[in-house]
């Protein structure tokens, strides 16, 4: 033991080195499964708290009313069953169970009732809940609820409306019951009933993972919960956390008694995902009785868990693939170190020959040493794979997650161990195998490569070859395994080649350098064509390079997909969503901003499709506002936006209280007997649109109509004249009018009625795309008006009936074809051709487009890109306050309005828009979507990537240095010899120098090389990340910035290694090393 | 100097017999190399033989090949008896490590220099078995009675060029074995270190008949040698006994010219050989036909 102790002391440089590159083997082999085992936690604990409320729970439940036993007779006369009643029935179908809790699911609707909550007209679904001992299980401040009509509201959704202890709040019910004997027999009727309750306090989880609470505020946003807005026309309320109450306020049909799941979902680990589906299936299946239970909440696990394997898959995958390098790279510097160090123990191992050591004794004494230091590593290893998973874990992972040394990460620490004992006997193995004779030689003759090496590099060659083949030959995103760890295979492949075209350069260097050249070439071309220990040494480098440029640039395009993906997904730096109309916030946004830096109106549409999916903003804002995407397109955003702004026409503006209009020549005719009016639609000045009758059209000489017009008195635009019949009527008018003349209070003033061009027929028409209801003829006497409501002129097929027609008109500054830029992906379809007498013609490329209001509205295609902000890779995008002149949307119309952000936009030009009447909700923001996004398993997994392939370069230089230095004994003999022989010390400073900066700078150029085949190869097969429906593709451009940046730092880190290396050999290669050598 | 117990070695000498020895090297260029041709050589139990000759005679070669380190390209080496050719990998281990024992040129290639010297005694007999090993006094015992045991603790690296020479020794001795194969042990020694070293292989010999084969250059070490041998050109040129020089008749019949007569007899000079009384008479011939 003193003679092992001895030599690992006398060599500790060395060994200090082996146990380093050993620690970090071992290290990181440990560390990949530790962190994916946190990182597969943690991703269970997101998904899980990311769970939509009504996919929450792992409780059975009965209603205490089954559905299809509804209450018959009198609405008036029905009462709702007494609390006692109910909870019988409930229990009745649970049999032995003992109900503990009872609920009304989100039917009900808080509601504000003459603006007691701070928020307008806020409406949220809500469900009623109590459960046996629910206020000790949560922290109550104020009373608990004891009598019918008291409840707790959540704490933050009580701070967030502004609500306090003795507030009242209004819950809306729907009961429906069975009406019978009517004219259409016995049909259901529904019922809202209103009913009041009073807060007596609020409540917090503070334990949502005990298995005796189900946390009702977990998915709704406990910390920040913020009013979404009112949409009104039916869809999914916004959820809001339960009001806890007590059973005598549910007295409701949609009564619902239950009992709580089994299994603690907080508990719920990856190793016990298994077991809790098994749990929740016997539950289901066992201990409820299914044919009477109905299952009302309802945790999917299944679907959670698969969800979260599949990126514990994903992220294992790329944590795998970016920790191979890493292992790989340790165990080839491994093998060169324990080389090194055998060569040095060479003669003690000559010597134990001599001495007659069997070769058992002679195996224990050559790898007692190297198997000691591994020996050491392990425990070292492990210590700090631990720490740093834990320190990972803390920075990246949700506070708390477990770090585990589990069956995979032992697996990997033991295969790893195994991996460096064999590389550390077969390096020691060259060593013992050699014979006594030739070991006792001082010098140390080079040796041909062995067969079994001969096969290895065969080997790694075909690996390569046939991964990249079959990456070449599969779908994307199908082998990512393989595809991410081609990069690793090509770049040993890559090394394989280039220690072979570097030995043939050298001899092609060394014929050169021969017969002239300079003394310094010659030697280190010589020296690099005859050592292949040393030409070795470029392996590692070229390894570390490749996997850096590689995990770099790889990271950059899967981070800039990931950015992408967001500004898809978002739109603008912030985005709020506003309860205002569209008319009103485009002209907030532009009170509030007048530059047009910080704000934009936009209204989103998702739901259609091609066209139909489309996205209206206000473009002259585009570029200083919405989150655009370079890889979207060519062009860029401020070209889209030159194109989409249509030119500044000049508004039809007034000013005043009423306004005035005098008709001639009114000469209508109906054949349905409507009634027709004329109607002025306006912007007033609060932007909002406004319609208002002028009056009735009645056929005579001339006539005048006149109307109040509130809201103008700084400057209405005038958006439409129209005429119709009486609301969702049939109209049905033929004939003509004429505009003679407008006056506000009284006042002539000119809208252009005697103009050529100052007016057209504005859409929708009523029966094609080309065929208007109206055809203007402006005179000197005004402008005249044809109306073909309910009858066109002859053409091809002319359609007998119009229904519901309006004939429009608006002032020309609006254009009538609107400019749009889509996407790629976005089918496109040119007008059907007109079919009446006074039908318009277009341009070929004019395509049918879906104007705010779902009309349908000729469009000119002025850009064609990958994607646009909110809609991704489909859809279409053009300008708002062109769309709303001529498409108002109707009342009601459920509309995705939106406020739109830049990121520098100062706080008091958003106070100014709120205090413009716009609520501003639901802020999101580019910066924590893409921070989302970057929290994804994938994202981990690059992170692990880009840092690991730090680590590998450290490691590489680390190892080519320690190499270097461990072999430059040997090398300062070689120095030592030829100044013996008259070489002069430069030339040997000098042939050193460039010997390693040959074989260093061409181990990163090859590198590079390497990378740069991986990243066109093998990067566009790789899966970057979850993407949704829409997003924009992945591009996968090379980023040669990194590649470059690498390449320049990396060879000046290799001409730093040569002057260092270089140094130091010359230093120690003296005349006397000989002699000192000869002793030794 | 103390003299050795005879408990430090238990075994006689050995006999060493080479029978037309022929050793050919092949170079890194792929050249070969005779080093050796055709030796024929006796030597008894308990005899001190020197081997000395210019370098590259194959002295050193010889001295390989008899410590199991080569094996003969062509001829028979007898090692108490064994042809070393014949000997089985694993027996020619147990060969170095029970009956021959190799001091190679260079204290510090016979010891490790990170151990103590008593250290290394014990990993130069970790080969011995346990039984043999008992009989052997232990190493800081065996370096006391070598006058060494203000070193046995020491780390041979830190002990001087004369010091390590004679660790080199103990350590190579330790094992017993009956034939010592000694490669230049006293180069590079001051006369003092050298006396010293010459004494402990006399006494090594004289105590327990361990058979003695040292290659030397230096005609002083080999004249304190009851035999020498003088290799040239991988033969065996002369053999000096008790002071006296011999002519060796090699198989072929050659005989080498002594050195201090081979200026008269330079390479191609014709000879004459005439009966004499008592003997042979080598007489040059200036010309042809005509004796000087």
């Amino acid at each position: 033991m003193r003679v092992l102790l001895g030599g690992l002391w006398a060599r500790r440089g060395l060994n200090a080195a082996i146990l380093l590159i050993a620690v970090t083997a071992i290290a990181a082999s440990v560390l990949g499964p530790m962190y994916g085992r946190a990182s597969a936690e943690h991703l269970l604990d997101t998904r899980i708290d990311q769970r939509a409320p009504y996919v929450t729970g792992l409780s059975f439940a009965v209603p205490a009313l089954p559905p299809l036993e509804l209450p018959v007779g009198d609405p008036d006369r029905y009462h709702a069953p007494a609390t006692d009643d109910l909870i019988a029935d409930a229990a009745t179908p649970l049999g032995s169970k003992v109900i503990d809790r009872y609920w009304q699911p989100g039917r009900q609707w808080l509601l504000d009732r003459g603006g007691q909550l701070q928020y307008g007209a806020t409406t949220f679904g809500v469900p009623l809940y109590w459960r046996a001992g629910m206020c000790e299980l949560a922290e109550v401040q104020g009373a608990c609820p004891a009598r019918a009509g008291e409840v707790l509201m959540q704490a933050t959704m009580a701070d967030t409306l502004g609500l306090n202890v003795g507030d009242d709040v209004s819950l809306d019910f729907v009961e429906t019951w069975v009406k019978q004997d009517t004219e259409l027999g016995d049909v259901n009727v529904d019922r809202m009933v209103t009913r009041d309750f009073t807060l007596v306090g609020t409540y917090r989880i503070t334990d949502p993972g005990s298995p005796e609470w189900f946390d009702l505020s977990r998915f709704t946003g406990a910390n920040d919960l913020v009013p979404p807005p009112a949409k009104g026309g039916g869809g999914t309320l916004p959820a809001a956390p339960a009001l806890l109450t007590a059973p005598e306020s549910m007295t409701s049909q949609t009564f619902v008694g239950g009992v709580d799941r089994p299994i603690d979902p907080g508990a719920v680990d990856i190793d016990a995902m298994a077991e809790v589906e098994d749990a929740v299936e016997a539950f289901r299946s066992g201990v409820i009785d299914v044919n009477t239970a109905d299952q009302l909440e309802n945790l999917d696990v299944a679907t959670l868990f698969d969800e979260v394997r599949a990126e514990q898959s994903q992220l294992s995958q790329v944590t795998l693939a970016a920790l191979a390098p890493l292992v790989v790279l340790a165990l080839l510097l491994l093998y060169a170190l324990v080389s090194s160090a055998a060569q040095i123990r060479r003669p003690y191992v000559a010597l134990a020959k001599l001495r007659g050591q069997s070769t058992r004794q002679v195996l224990r004494f050559a790898l007692s040493e190297p198997y000691l230091v591994v020996a050491i590593a392990v425990p070292l290893a492990v210590a700090i794979a631990w720490g740093g998973t834990l320190l990972i874990a803390r920075t990246w992972l949700t506070p708390g997650i477990p770090v585990v040394l589990d069956r995979v990460a032992i697996v990997a620490l033991v295969a790893v161990t195994v991996a460096a004992l064999v590389s550390a006997a077969t390096a020691a193995l060259g060593v013992i195998r050699e014979p006594l004779s030739s070991a006792l030689a001082s010098s140390v003759r080079a040796r041909p490569s062995s067969r079994g090496s001969l096969v290895l590099r065969s080997a790694v060659v075909a690996v390569a070859v046939a991964s990249v083949a079959q990456l070449l030959t599969s779908k994307s995103g199908s082998v990512q395994l393989l595809g991410l760890l081609a990069p690793l295979f090509i770049a040993l492949a890559t090394a394989v080649a280039g220690v072979f075209l570097l030995t043939l350069a050298t001899r092609w260097w060394v014929r050169r350098t021969r017969n002239g050249g300079g003394t310094a070439p010659y030697l280190a071309s010589r020296r690099l064509s005859r050592r292949q220990d040393l030409t070795k040494l470029m392996i590692p480098l070229l390894l570390a390079v490749s996997v850096i440029t590689f995990a770099a640039s790889a990271s950059a395009t899967a981070d800039d997909w990931r950015v992408s993906r967001a500004k898809a997904e978002v739109g603008a730096d912030q985005v709020f969503t506003t309860n205002a109309s569209p008319g009103r916030l485009l002209k907030v946004t532009h009170d509030a901003d007048p530059e047009g830096r910080y704000l934009a109106a936009a209204v989103i549409d998702e739901v259609g499709d091609d066209l139909g999916r489309r996205l209206l903003v206000d473009t002259s804002r585009l570029s200083a506002v919405a989150a655009w995407d370079d890889s979207w397109s060519e062009d860029s955003v401020r070209q889209l936006q030159e194109r989409l702004t249509p030119p500044a026409g000049e508004p039809v503006t007034f000013a005043g209280d009423r306004v005035t209009v005098r008709l001639r020549d009114v000469k209508l005719a109906s054949r349905l007997e409507g009634k027709p009016a004329l109607w002025l639609e306006y912007s007033d000045d609060a932007g909002e649109q406004v319609d208002v009758v002028l009056g009735d059209l009645v056929n005579g000489g001339s006539a005048t109509l006149d109307a109040k017009v509130p809201g103008c008195a700084e400057a209405c635009t005038v958006e439409q004249l129209y005429v119709t019949g009486s609301a969702s009527s049939v109209t049905d008018v033929q004939g003509s009018l004429t505009l003679a003349e407008v006056s506000v209070d009284g006042e002539p003033v000119d809208w252009g009625l005697r103009e050529d061009g100052a007016w057209r027929a504005a859409r929708p028409f009523p029966v094609s795309l080309l065929d208007p209801p109206v055809v203007l003829a402006p005179s000197p006497e005004g402008l005249r008006l044809k109306l073909y409501l309910g009858q066109l002129p002859p053409g091809d097929d002319v359609a007998p009936v119009m229904l519901s027609g309006v004939a429009r008109i608006t002032p020309s500054g609006t254009p009538e074809v609107q400019s749009v830029v889509i996407t790629g992906s976005t089918a496109t379809a040119a007008p059907e051709p007109a079919t009446s007498g006074v039908g318009l013609d277009y341009d070929d490329d004019v395509v049918v487009g879906t104007a705010l209001n779902g009309g349908l509205v000729p469009m000119r295609v002025v850009g064609t890109v990958d994607a646009l902000p909110v809609l991704g890779d489909e859809g279409a995008m053009s300008d708002l306050a062109t769309s709303l002149v001529e498409f108002d949307p109707p009342s009601g119309m459920q509309l995705d309005v939106q406020l739109w952000a830049a990121a520098d936009t100062p706080a008091s030009v958003l106070t100014e828009v709120r205090e413009g009447g716009v609520l501003l909700s639901d802020r999101r923001s580019l910066d924590d979507t893409v921070a989302n996004l970057r929290s994804d398993a994938f994202s981990l997994g690059w992170r692990i990537f880009l840092i690991v392939g730090g680590l590998t370069l450290l490691l590489a230089i680390f190892g080519v240095l320690a190499s270097a230095v461990a072999q430059s004994r040997w090398r300062s003999y070689e120095v030592a010899s030829l100044r013996v022989v008259g070489i002069k010390q430069r030339s040997l400073v000098r042939a050193s120098v460039l010997e390693y900066v040959v074989m260093l700078g061409f181990a990163v150029l090859l590198g590079i090389v390497s990378a740069y085949l991986a990243l066109t190869l093998a990067l566009p097969s790789i899966n970057l990340g979850n993407a949704a429906p829409h997003d924009p593709a992945a591009t996968y451009p090379i980023h040669w910035e990194i590649v470059g940046g690498v390449a320049a730092v990396l060879f000046l880190l290799a001409v730093l290694i040569a002057l260092v290396v270089s140094r130091r050999v010359t230093r120690l290669g003296r005349p006397s090393t000989l002699r000192w050598a000869e002793q030794s | 100097m103390n003299a050795v117990s005879t408990d430090v070695v238990t075994r006689a000498g050995v006999a060493v017999r080479c029978l037309n020895v022929v050793q050919i090297y092949t170079t890194a260029g792929g050249h070969d190399v005779v080093a050796l041709r055709g030796v024929n050589l006796d030597i008894r139990p308990g005899e001190q033989v020197a081997l000395l000759g210019p370098s590259g005679s194959g002295k050193s070669t010889l001295l390989s090949l008899f410590g199991g380190i080569l094996r003969p390209s062509a001829g028979k080496v007898l090692i108490d008896g064994k042809d070393i050719a014949r000997i089985a990998e694993g027996d020619l281990g147990r060969l170095r490590s029970g009956k021959v024992a190799s001091l190679l040129q260079g204290a510090s290639r016979n010891l490790l220099p990170y151990a103590t010297a008593e250290d290394n005694i014990d990993f130069a007999r970790r080969a011995v078995s346990t039984a043999q090993r008992r009989r052997l006094l232990p190493p800081r015992e065996l370096l006391a009675r070598l006058g060494m045991g203000a070193l046995a603790r020491r780390q041979v690296s830190t002990m001087s060029g004369g010091e390590r020479q004679r660790v080199a020794f103990a350590a190579t001795v330790s094992s017993g074995a009956g034939l010592l194969l000694a490669d230049e042990p006293t180069s590079q020694l001051s006369h003092d270190d050298r006396d010293a070293m010459i004494e402990l292989i006399h006494q090594v010999n004289t105590e327990f008949g361990t058979t003695v084969v040292m290659v030397t250059h230096d005609p002083e070490v080999a004249e304190r040698m009851p035999r020498s041998i003088t290799i040239r050109n991988g033969r065996i040129g002369s053999e000096g006994r008790h002071g006296f020089d011999y002519a060796v008749v090699d198989e072929d019949g050659a005989v080498h010219i002594p050195d201090d007569l081979a200026s008269e007899f330079p390479a191609g000079r014709l000879v004459s050989f005439e009966q004499a009384e008592g003997g042979l008479l080598l007489r040059p011939v200036e010309e042809r036909g005509h004796v000087e």
